[in-house]
């Protein structure tokens, strides 16, 4: 610690040749320095970062350095001497420059607390020393992101909790990416900063290892999931001609490969998607397949199919099996697609029946719904990018079928209502103005992500810039700009006096709400040529945050808010959502709240809360193929509760304080938070409160006791 | 109540209108989908046709919420029941 010995013997004897000021006083500066004090360093960083006159800062800098000497301070730090000039600023009315001036930082206590204790934002970060720098980091660019990205008038809408940006910590990239296994079947692993390329993979376990790898660059260039598409059927050149043993082998690694990825970003695992096919789909039907070494095998995708299909049958055994203590991978979630084509497809009820018996035991499957000439890739909580024809003219070359969201903005529905105090026109005059927000929010990140991705290969986000294909990895023209939304129940409660699931009428008007959103990001899409579209937020802490928000500013938000108050265990329903704990039957449920879905073009889910329960595969092969025929509904999840026992490793059928088996108090409690399966323990206090109040469907099957599942 | 979801510069939706007077239908609200009805969208989406009316429009949906889309189908109908 040489600086700190410096300042200790400075503090006592002062050189004799300096002024007062200089002689006694030291500052500890932002680069770990202890320097004499200067107080034409104030003048020149004002000079450097503002507007203001050379001679205001010459004033400035001899009232800051007045006021340290009459305070008698012997060691100053330079955050204090900038809060000093800040206060200067003020004082003279200078608030631009004041802003201009700002240092952003963490207060100590803040710091203190975030290596002591979790964070609980997003239950997919772990607590330990990554996780932390992690959360420093994206404090410091949340800070860094409402003064420098977005306007003040955005920025304090997000403050205020009128509308919420979602990953403010990770403003410096998009949003979410799904992408396609043949850009790194065709190009290798040759990224940008990388000590070393890879030419395209010849074996499988090597196509593996460039899948796990590409992700984690991904995982560092956008905030939120990676997804990709079709991966049984990208994988099944690589497996023409294995024994079933081998082809066992790659699926246990993908899975495993991917779910303990927990070293990766801030000791994250890399929140993955795998999009998955019974039959080719249409649009890949007549591609020709790229196979070991990136070379075209001569035949198209529609000759590997079988392979396909005992890929997919056999990743669904490993996540039947659980890992190894019997508990659901958390990731990479698999989406399985369900289409008309997977109806006409032989085979397609024995698989159903498989993947709903998954579905039962472990919760992992997920329905997506593909219905008419719809085709989609889905990734994240629900987040999808429908295929357009010109993304279906591109599946010929399916390394190119790259798609991303830059940005998630949510606007909070509830205090629209609140703010109308039950008038309809100021309801909608309101939204739209949130709308509004919204599309700046939109238009002001976009011109962010395109500085810094016009400073190429050489600048931040490399990767994003590589172009093996003719074009940038980050494809701006198809990129997509969220608009999500939250607690639709509770603004049609407060305005109309009845929940979503009480009337017709209140859904009704909740249709009013969505369609009106919907119409009005076309509207904004055909002015600023870009796609905005309506997604349902995963609102993981979003719900808890608008909630707490809105208990301080509008008292009448008590008569809606959901949870516990008394415990602070409070929360909005998640986007157009019912009310968790509604008695609403899984069909009806899966059919009303599935009346939003059309409107809502990039992604949504209806939820089934199973609990102790599981139900028999057959009865969730019927739920599902009645959810495909007879609703509009986008994609469907089961969710059953788990408890694993730290001390004796055996997993058990619901949430349980004890372990059932040994009777140990160390136990992991498992469910689904909102699109994704975690440990309970990492959640906040708004989704426990959603928790308690979830209506388990126990109903539905005979409730099995308490047994082994691992 | 029966609905009539329409859009302007749908040339089937014109002529349904030209072949029948939707004025004359008790019970009958015309359903004009543009990019400001938000009531006729909703109303598209409460009946889960929105996906129906990208390919095919006008459509008719009765009181008993039975579905009926493209021209000629609603033409007949409504010659059958209000003559």
């Amino acid at each position: 610690m040489p600086h700190l010995t410096a300042v200790n013997n400075c503090r006592t004897e002062p050189a004799p040749r300096l002024e007062t000021t200089d002689m006694a006083l030291f500052v500890r500066t932002s680069s770990e320095a202890m320097d004499g004090w200067d107080k034409t360093r104030i003048v020149e960083a004002l000079l450097r970062e503002t507007f203001v006159e050379e001679r205001t800062a010459h004033e400035i800098s001899l009232e800051v350095e007045n006021d340290i000497k009459r305070s008698g301070i012997k060691v100053i730090t330079a955050p204090l001497v900038r809060e000093m000039v800040n206060a200067k600023l003020l004082e003279r009315g200078l608030e631009s420059d004041r802003r201009l001036h700002t240092r952003l930082g963490v207060p100590l206590f803040d710091v203190e607390q975030l290596i002591t204790r979790p964070n609980k934002e997003n239950a997919n970060v772990p607590h330990g020393p990554e996780a932390t720098n992690l959360t420093l980091a994206e404090n410091i660019k949340k800070e860094y992101a409402l003064l420098n990205v977005f306007d003040q008038q955005v920025a304090d809408a997000h403050m205020r909790g009128d509308i919420h940006l979602h990953d403010l910590g990770f403003v410096d990239r998009p949003y979410c990416s799904g992408q396609s296994l043949e850009y790194i079947k065709k190009f290798g692993l040759n990224l940008p900063n990388s000590l070393a390329m890879a030419k395209p993979a010849k074996h499988p376990e090597v196509l593996l290892a460039h899948m796990v790898k590409f992700a984690a660059a991904l995982q560092s260039h956008f905030a939120g999931a990676i997804g990709w598409d079709a991966v049984n059927l990208f994988f099944a050149p690589y497996l023409r001609g294995l024994p079933q043993s081998e082809v066992r082998q790659i699926a246990q690694m993908l899975v495993f490969e991917f779910s303990q990825q927990a070293v990766a970003r801030g000791g994250q695992a890399i929140f993955t998607d795998i999009n998955l096919y019974w039959e080719i789909p249409k649009h890949f039907e007549n591609v020709p397949a790229i196979g070991p070494g990136g070379e075209f095998t001569g035949e198209t995708y529609s000759d590997y199919l079988p392979e396909a299909q005992n890929f997919v049958w056999t990743l669904f055994d490993i996540y039947r099996d659980g890992d190894g203590a019997g508990r659901p991978f958390f990731f990479p979630k698999p989406l399985v697609h369900i289409t008309e084509k997977f109806f006409r497809t032989p085979g397609h009820e024995r698989f159903l029946h498989h993947i709903c018996d998954i579905a039962s035991e472990k919760g992992n499957t997920y329905f997506v719904f593909d219905r008419g000439e719809t085709a989609k890739i889905s990734e994240c909580c629900r987040l999808s990018f429908k295929l357009e024809k010109s993304d279906l003219d591109d599946a010929v070359s399916p390394w190119k079928m790259r798609y991303s969201a830059m940005q998630n903005v949510t606007i909070n529905l509830p205090r629209i209502a609140f703010e109308a105090h039950g008038n309809e026109r100021t309801l909608f005059a309101l939204l739209s103005d949130r709308i509004r927000l919204a599309v700046n929010a939109h238009l002001q990140k976009k011109a962010f992500i395109e500085k810094l991705m016009s400073l190429g290969v050489t600048g931040p986000l490399a990767l994003l810039c590589m172009n093996r294909d003719g074009e940038p990895y980050l494809r701006m023209h198809r990129v997509t700009y969220l608009i999500g939304m939250v607690g639709l129940n509770e603004l049609v409660q407060h305005h109309t006096g009845e929940e979503l699931h009480e009337s017709e009428a209140a859904i009704k008007f909740g249709l009013k709400v969505i369609a009106q959103m919907n119409l009005q990001a076309a509207r904004y899409s055909s002015l600023h040529n870009m796609r905005f579209v309506l997604e349902q937020t995963p609102a993981e802490s979003t719900a808890y945050r608008f909630a707490k928000l809105d208990r301080r500013e509008f008292p009448e938000s008590l008569h809606v808010i959901k949870g516990n108050p008394d415990l602070g265990e409070i929360y909005y329903t998640n986007s157009t959502l019912f009310n968790v704990g509604a008695p609403v039957d899984p069909i009806a449920r899966v059919k009303k709240e599935g009346l939003f879905h059309p409107l809502i073009e990039a992604g949504s889910l209806t939820h089934v809360w199973l609990g102790e329960t599981r139900p028999n595969p057959q009865s969730i092969a019927n739920f599902v193929v009645k959810t495909f025929r007879c609703t509009q509904n986008d994609q469907v999840a089961f969710s059953p509760e788990l408890t694993t026992c730290v001390t004796c490793g055996r997993t058990s059928r619901g949430l349980h304080d004890v372990c059932l088996y040994c009777r140990s108090h160390e136990v992991e409690q498992i469910t689904r938070i909102t699109g994704y399966f975690t440990k309970l323990s990492s959640w906040n206090k708004g989704k426990i409160g959603e928790l308690k109040d979830r209506r388990r469907n126990v109903e539905w099957g005979p409730k099995d006791s308490p047994e082994v599942v691992g | 109540m029966s609905w009539l979801f329409t859009k302007d510069g749908c040339k089937k939706c014109d002529w349904v209108k030209g072949k029948i007077d939707l004025a004359s239908i008790e019970g009958l609200r015309v359903m004009h989908l543009d990019g400001e009805n938000a009531e006729a969208l909703a109303m598209l989406a409460y009946f889960e046709c929105v996906s129906l009316a990208e390919k095919n429009l006008p459509i008719l949906v009765l009181d008993d919420e039975q579905v009926i889309a493209g021209a000629v189908q609603i033409k007949n109908y409504f010659l059958k029941t209000v003559g």
